[in-house]
């Protein structure tokens, strides 16, 4: 009995140490729609939404990004997380289907709540690219 | 229950807990699309004057230079055409002759009236500035003395597809 209340007091404390990432809102429809005659296409970007870290254990982490297909060709999504802290931006990343770092050297235990920027750009080979979605996926990992 | 079965509980509890507690993830749902893109501009502001001939022969043309137009098109086909508003006196013509981007073509010197005329055509998917523009005046001795005057040329991008 007492073995077992042991046990799950270990279970209690591993999942109070869960770090819990929340991302707000979701971003309104990019469209790539204008230019000035003579140059690429003018990005768009949206900064309405935000994320958030609490609470971390203590240790290094970083946040990575993914999207769940790929970009149509010419075609790219990039995104900026803000961070806070000693936390480091990697600033504009383009995102593929690989994780990739957006954020690293976090060790603040809990974030505010903090911009995510994404921009879309296309190149004029890209051509007339329908509506569509991807899904990015965050997530926070441990560092050395 | 006995012991043996609440310590089995506890044990499968704990190793969820811990399994769950690895990388967290949050997803956002990203929204995107690319419009049909075609935007056409020039530069400069030429002046024409012809004044001058060889004997026995027609007044000698003249061509502007420095001047430049500027293309941006996502699509496939888009073509340039000009137009003036109102006609050119008679036995006087005013021709325009656009560089066409790579991969497009150019009508050469195309005199420009009322109706619009193609004068760069299969355009695709680019973007290109600086590209030269000329414009060159004719006028036949029947012409006679023309006063100054102007027209506004209208160069319109038409998309592909």
């Amino acid at each position: 009995m007492r073995l077992a209340a042991v046990l799950l007091a270990v279970a209690f404390w591993s999942r109070d140490a869960r770090a819990q990432l929340t991302v707000s809102g979701t971003p309104a429809e990019l469209t790539v729609g204008a230019a000035t005659a003579g140059a690429a296409p003018d990005a768009v970007s949206n900064s309405s939404t935000s994320y958030k870290i609490t609470p971390l254990p203590a240790g290094n982490y970083a946040l990575t990004a993914a999207i769940d297909s790929p970009m149509p060709a010419g075609v790219t999504l990039t995104v900026t997380l803000a961070a806070d802290g000693t936390a480091s931006s990697s600033g504009p990343v383009a995102l593929t289907t690989t994780p990739n770092n957006v954020v690293t050297g976090i060790t603040k235990k809990t974030t505010g709540n903090l911009p995510i920027t994404y921009t879309v750009t296309a190149t004029p080979a890209a051509g007339v690219v329908p509506v569509q979605t991807r899904v990015v996926t965050f997530t926070i990992v441990s560092t050395p | 229950m006995k012991k043996s079965a609440f310590v089995t509980i506890g044990a499968l509890v704990a190793l969820a807990a811990v399994n769950t507690a690895s990388a967290q993830s949050a997803t956002q749902t990203v929204t995107f699309q690319v419009t049909a893109i075609n935007q056409v501009a020039v530069t400069g502001t030429p002046s024409l004057v012809i004044n001058a001939a060889a004997a026995g022969s027609a007044p000698t043309s003249v061509t502007s230079s420095g001047n430049t137009w500027s293309v941006t098109t996502n699509q496939t086909g888009a073509s340039i055409t000009a137009s003036i508003p109102t006609a050119m006196p008679a036995g006087v013509t005013l021709s325009a002759n656009l560089t066409a981007p790579a991969g497009a073509t150019s009508t050469g010197l195309t005199a420009l009236g009322t109706t619009a005329v193609n004068v760069v055509t299969g355009i695709t998917k680019l973007n290109a500035s600086g590209l030269a523009l000329s414009y060159q005046l004719d006028a036949t001795a029947a012409a006679g003395v023309v006063t100054s005057s102007t027209r506004v040329v209208t160069y319109t991008i038409t998309g592909g597809v």
